[in-house]
């Protein structure tokens, strides 16, 4: 993914276009303690030690603990997106990752199912950001 | 569309993820040679009067007409280049990934010829 101001690429930008939703960190941390396995949940929220981590603290690693495991939770293609500190984040599939037998229908609702099934009754949309840093 | 720098956001910014092509080595003269084919005039409708086609001017005036004749959107500028295609979130509810693609394909080398490479391409710029 290019970011680009006249010529300059930035490698450290990114950018989305997925189906999905939006939820707010607090929304998804609730959910994932009823998605993931027990010891799933001591990986992501306990320290080695036993203790629970603070959630705002630099210890707990939303994206890369919590988000990995909840996309393998939530199916094929099915990632978060989107990222900053306390904001939410987006989660759902890249828009150009319509299977080639797939409608769209069928691609919006596998996606959608899958979330709902997870999240409960979200809302769904296309969604799209650059993100540069 | 938002672009973000932290919570900055720039109404300037733009983005797209298509299927289509860049058409940025094609050149003028084909791409208005693929207008007149497809509109089957030398006209163009222009804000208050009809334009010539052979008088378009640049590759950004003659590449929205012919996504206009085409079904297509174009994205680009001369900074990093034109592309002709049609969003990824646009695909019908009835259609497959594989028909969304050969749709666009069809029309892409219709126009422009077999020589045109069709792929996904995703970009974004901030100015």
């Amino acid at each position: 993914m290019k970011i680009r101001n006249g010529f300059v690429s930035n490698s450290s930008s990114s950018s989305f276009m997925i189906y999905g939703t939006y939820l707010d960190k607090s929304e998804i941390i609730a959910k994932a303690k009823s998605i993931l396995t027990p010891e799933q949940i001591q990986e992501v929220f306990f320290d080695e030690d036993g203790n629970e981590i603070d959630l705002d603290s630099y210890d707990f690693d939303f994206d890369y603990s919590l988000g990995d495991k909840l996309s393998k939770k939530l199916g094929e293609g099915i990632y978060f997106y989107g990222g900053y500190e306390d904001e939410g984040r987006y989660i759902g599939a890249s828009a150009s990752s319509f299977k080639d037998e797939e409608t769209g229908a069928q691609f919006k609702a596998r996606v959608g199912d899958a979330l709902k099934l997870a999240f409960g009754n979200v809302s769904l949309g296309f969604h799209s950001e650059v993100v540069y840093n | 569309m938002k672009i973000r720098s932290g919570f900055v956001s720039n109404s300037s910014s733009s983005s797209f993820l298509i299927y289509g092509a860049n058409v940025s080595d094609v050149g003028d003269d084909t791409m208005k040679e693929a207008l007149k084919k497809l509109t089957g005039k030398d006209t163009v409708k222009g804000y208050r009067e009809d334009i010539k086609i052979d008088d378009l001017d640049g590759s950004y005036e003659i590449g929205e007409y012919l996504a206009d004749a085409l079904g297509l959107d174009f994205h680009g500028n001369s900074d990093y280049g034109y592309y002709l295609g049609s969003s990824w979130d646009s695909i019908g509810d009835d259609e497959t990934g594989k028909q969304f693609k050969t749709r666009i394909e069809t029309a892409l080398k219709t126009a422009l010829g077999d020589d045109v490479s069709v792929a996904t391409h995703e970009e974004a710029w901030y100015g």
